[in-house]
């Protein structure tokens, strides 16, 4: 049944994960291009260190982009015929969303395969100096768990009721709205709602964090 | 007989316009039940509901022996389900939405399955998005009945098919049923068609069924009648008086329910004459039974 399911869904995202898995190549090649061939000279260290750096962002961008894709080709074929046929098929809802959501996680799966085995070729290659190591698995496991995340937001958006999606996109749409007037007009020194969210979702334990942490190739 | 379906005292209500109320009805186990009613009548509702789909505000819904809502997953492995609009990935070919369908069904029949896409003429590397209609229903109905199931709930089946089309798909479900013994669940506003094959029907009209009974019941108890000298109010009749209209003179048409023969005689001891008993075929009666319910009558 997984399989089926897993499938189809490689079906619909095709183009993104081959895509990515591509981008996931090219990102450990530009990033190490500082590094000249065969040359193990520490002048070299501060360009390189630029570079992972920013390959670091790279590799969010790419996890959150593939993220969001996979997440919306889980659900738009369902979503195009109004869920009949997912909701004819003879097994529970939670389920049938399970195994959509596994089939999406193994996608991300594969591409962060992809990050960690390009990674670490690209730093096998790369003469790297003796005070700097590679850490391709770690980073694919990051890549892995950091697309779930975003992965798992807009799956379960999608997933919901669309009437109820509606409701919960204008009502924090209005909130925003009311909070960046607020600010503009001076009652308040900043958004306070806005600010609010985005620290609850990005910073501490906020469950976008990692992506305001480096995602690291190489490093010391 | 034990029913298939049994819905008692349903309700639901999907708009402000539009409601289902307290509805009863029951499919014997076996039958081939015509489920008719005028577009919006509420027909695709009630079948979304008894298959676990929408869930309703009050009654309870019996399937195959489950509980519906919750026993839907064990009653759906049971029921071939063919939705009035095509409902498969468009951007599947016909080998891969078989192949999926297949993974959730332990019931699935490849040798059966195999039989009817060549009886339909559909190639596995078909996209489903570039189905004809015909073929989008041959699809589905190869889909449904590829599983064996039980109970076969169709959704105006063949509704914008051509005749060949329809000929092809109602031969398969015919096919299937006379050799399986299966239940029959077939929502159309094409009567006609439910009179050759149904030997149920139901009649759903803004939200209620207004009438349910075996077909030859239905289709030998509604007559009108051609009647003189009636007297504007009428006792108590042995027969159930669906609607009366004026045609020439003094003449009226009466559209009635459960007639006999020797009925006759009541309408001598209300000193009246019964000139015609004209015999309604199925669409007749159809509209006899709809347009008296929509008046307040009593179907």
């Amino acid at each position: 049944m997984f399989r089926a399911v897993l499938n189809t869904q490689w079906k619909w995202s095709r183009p993104i994960v081959l895509l990515a898995v591509l981008v996931a190549g090219y990102i450990p090649i530009s990033a190490l291009r500082a590094m000249p061939y065969k040359s193990v000279d520490t002048y070299y260290i501060p360009s390189l260190y630029q570079g992972i750096i920013g390959a670091s962002i790279h590799y969010q961008l790419l996890a959150l982009a593939v993220a969001v894709v996979v997440a919306i080709a889980s659900w738009q074929a369902d979503a195009h015929r109004q869920h009949v046929y997912a909701l004819s098929l003879p097994l529970p809802r939670w389920r049938f969303v399970l195994l959509r959501f596994g089939a999406g996680a193994a996608l991300l799966g594969a591409v962060a395969v992809a990050v960690g085995l390009f990674g670490g070729i690209a730093a096998a290659i790369a003469p790297l100096p003796a005070m700097l190591h590679a850490y391709p698995v770690g980073l694919a496991v990051r890549f892995w768990l950091g697309a779930l995340v975003p992965f798992a937001m807009i799956f379960a958006l999608l997933a919901s009721d669309p009437k109820r999606v509606r409701i919960i996109v204008a009502a924090i749409a209005t909130i925003v709205a009311v909070d960046l007037l607020l600010a503009s007009v001076g009652t308040t020194d900043k958004p306070l709602v806005l600010g609010w969210i985005l620290d609850g979702v990005y910073a501490g334990s906020g469950p976008l964090a990692a992506f305001l942490n480096r995602w690291m190739l190489v490093d010391v | 007989m034990s029913d298939a379906i049994a819905l008692k005292h349903v309700a639901y209500r999907p708009a402000k316009e539009f409601a289902i109320r307290d509805l009863s009805m029951t499919v014997p186990t076996g039958a081939i039940y015509g489920f008719l009613g005028p577009n919006g009548s509420g027909k695709t509702t009630t079948i979304k509901l008894l298959l676990g789909m929408l869930e309703a505000a009050r009654g309870v819904i019996e399937v195959l022996g489950h509980t519906i809502p919750q026993g839907a997953p064990q009653a759906l492995a049971r029921i071939g389900y063919v939705p009035e609009r095509l409902h498969l990935y468009g951007s599947l070919t016909v080998g891969e939405i078989m192949d999926y369908h297949r993974a959730f069904y332990a019931t699935w029949d490849a040798g059966r399955a195999a039989e009817l896409r060549g009886q339909f003429s559909l190639r596995t590397e078909q996209k489903i998005e570039r189905l004809s209609k015909g073929e989008s229903g041959k699809l589905m109905m190869l889909l449904a009945l590829a599983t064996q199931p039980e109970l076969l709930v169709l959704d105006e089946p063949t509704d914008g098919l051509d005749p060949v089309v329809r000929r092809d798909v109602l031969a398969a479900l015919v096919e299937y049923v006379s050799a399986r013994n299966a239940t029959v669940l077939v929502s159309s506003h094409l009567v006609h068609e439910q009179e050759r094959i149904c030997d149920w029907v139901g009649v759903m009209d803004d939200g209620a069924l207004v009438a349910e009974m075996p077909m030859h019941t239905f289709r030998s108890g509604i007559k009108r009648l051609r009647v003189s000298g009636a007297p504007p109010v009428v006792p108590a009749a042995p027969f159930t008086i669906l609607g009366r209209t004026v045609t020439a003179g003094a003449e009226k048409e009466w559209g009635v329910r459960g007639w006999q023969p020797e009925m006759a005689a009541w309408f001598t001891a209300q000193g009246a004459t019964l000139r015609e008993v004209i015999d309604l075929d199925l669409e007749e009666s159809f509209v006899e039974l709809l347009s008296t319910a929509r008046s307040g009558g009593t179907a």
